[in-house]
């Protein structure tokens, strides 16, 4: 088992495409192509990419929210989707997702939807109310917990989501563009806290962002999307010590390359 | 607190003006045509105190909540099936189309001469009524089911009953009730006309009875109290929205 755990990879997407139309036709439109990515349990991967290059896309794909048109996802060296296989979003909740928009239950108070996860497997325990208490407060949402989506602001419905994520603990969460709508301290703030709690809890994480800053402040990896169909144009291993100081990154020595590497692969394609 | 009490006091300045209006049409037009505010009231402690009021309504409520239960049923029953599977949608759907345009009331006369004139024909002609109404709210509750809150569910790790529970019965709800209140003169209406045909007893009864003499202060007796039947359920469905939607459903 351990053995194992060191030689397969957590997640692998092999030939991964993503089509929408009919096959037949020249209206047929992939959206990414021969997709190739491999993630190492615990790694923590930054995706980048033009416009349109299918960052979310590939997020849904992974989180079998989107049938594949062609290739495989494989984790833990199974297959669990592609090839035919009946798609099985979250993947029996081994992948969590944070969508673009918050997607919480306009109906349920932010507490109510923060354990809505947990009460899907069964009555709620103290620990659980422990951990979402926690979470809760992580994402300064300790107030609102009785409000209703509807009484929040953006930026406090995509912490709600976020937690609601976080709190029954996925092995792997996808998050797209979690911090986008939120002012620069929030935004600081929660980087750091995201961090932190990665490295608590172990986590693998592919953080789907369009600031080159937050890519290479949180990720040990930056993967450039590009082109259409979208493909992987480059991959750049961040070699920043952790921990890191997200609101401090640029203070580091490599910094500066690392940020032009990656603005000529998303500016050389965006010009084509 | 203020903007309370200002509520209240407009719809008493509602409710006095209507009375008033009323006195004045009895007094242009005649009591033996429009019979006065007085009399109705008298009528109506008269009945009290004989039983006969109590009586009505509970006659006339019973097949009114009957009918309404199984037209209920019956139409969110049916919404969902046909939103379940698409062929027997496809199949079905003209036909419900054409069968709402029918004129229930217009329905009374065949339903007396398939099922007499025992409760049956009674029972279903509100049931009919009821069952259109809320089959279309229903069935437009479930088109607004947001398929991304499905997806979010299922990547939660919802199963088919916890996302019908906790997604599209939260949605599908307050189109109910929506068609519920819209339902509910109609239903009633229904109950009405449905004991004009056959009754011992009941509102409607009472009303083709008044009419038989000519007893106007009757008849007026026997709409205010279906008006008052009628009001009093609205409050109750008002209530039962006010407990069990949330969020920003609450204005639908």
């Amino acid at each position: 088992m351990q053995d194992n755990a060191n030689t397969t990879p957590l997640l692998q997407l092999q030939g991964l495409g993503i089509a929408y139309g009919n096959p037949d036709t020249a209206e047929r439109r992939w959206i990414l192509k021969d997709l190739d990515l491999t993630v190492e349990d615990g790694e923590f991967v930054t995706i980048m990419g033009s416009s349109g290059a299918g960052k979310s896309t590939l997020l849904s794909a992974i989180a079998q929210t989107l049938p594949l048109t062609a290739g495989k996802v494989i984790f833990k060296g199974e297959a669990i989707g592609g090839g035919g296989m009946a798609q099985m979003p979250g993947c029996n909740r081994q992948i969590g997702y944070v969508t673009q928009d918050d997607s919480l239950l306009p109906w349920r108070t932010v507490w109510d939807n923060l354990v809505f996860p947990l009460t899907l497997v069964g009555r709620l325990t103290e620990a659980d109310i422990a951990r979402a208490k926690q979470l809760l407060q992580q994402v300064g949402l300790s107030e609102w917990a009785s409000h209703y989506p509807h009484q929040l602001s953006g930026g406090m419905r995509k912490r709600a989501s976020l937690a609601r994520t976080l709190v029954y603990n996925p092995p792997v969460v996808l998050m797209d563009e979690p911090f986008g709508a939120l002012d620069a301290e929030t935004r600081a703030q929660l980087q750091s806290d995201l961090l932190s709690l990665w490295q608590a809890e172990r986590k693998t994480i592919l953080f789907v962002t369009h600031d080159i800053n937050e890519a290479i402040a949180l990720g040990d990896r930056v993967v450039v999307l590009s082109g259409s169909p979208g493909r992987i144009v480059l991959h750049r291993d961040v070699d920043i010590a952790r921990p890191r100081d997200p609101e401090l990154i640029f203070k580091a020595p490599s910094f500066a390359a690392h940020y032009d590497t990656i603005r000529s692969h998303l500016r050389g394609v965006a010009h084509i | 607190m203020n903007t309370r009490l200002r509520v209240i006091s407009v719809k008493l300045a509602g409710v006095v003006s209507l009375l008033a209006l009323w006195e004045l049409a009895s007094s242009v037009v005649g009591v033996q045509w429009v019979p006065g505010v007085g009399a109705v009231a008298g009528r109506a402690s008269a009945e009290l105190l004989k039983g006969a009021l109590v009586r009505d309504i509970a006659a006339t409520s019973g097949l009114f909540f009957v009918g309404t239960s199984i037209g209920l049923i019956l139409g969110a029953a049916a919404a969902c099936a046909l939103r379940l599977s698409p062929r027997i949608d496809q199949m079905v759907q003209p036909f419900i189309t054409a069968a709402m345009s029918v004129p229930k009331l217009g329905l009374v006369p065949l339903l007396v001469l398939w099922f007499g004139t025992s409760w049956a024909p009674k029972v279903g002609l509100v049931s009919i009524t009821v069952f259109f109404i809320v089959f279309a709210l229903t069935y437009s509750g479930l088109l607004a089911v947001d398929p991304r809150l499905v997806t979010t569910a299922r990547v939660l790790g919802a199963n088919s009953l916890q996302v019908t529970r906790s997604i599209v019965f939260p949605t599908v709800w307050p189109f109910v009730l929506t068609g519920m209140e819209v339902a509910l003169p109609w239903a009633l209406s229904a109950a009405i006309v449905a004991e004009y045909l056959s009754a011992e007893r009941g509102i409607g009864h009472g009303i083709e009875q008044a009419r038989q003499m000519s007893d106007s202060v009757g008849v007026f007796y026997g709409i205010v109290l279906a008006t008052v039947v009628v009001l009093v359920c609205n409050v109750m469905l008002v209530v039962t929205r006010r407990m069990t939607v949330k969020g920003n459903l609450e204005n639908v």
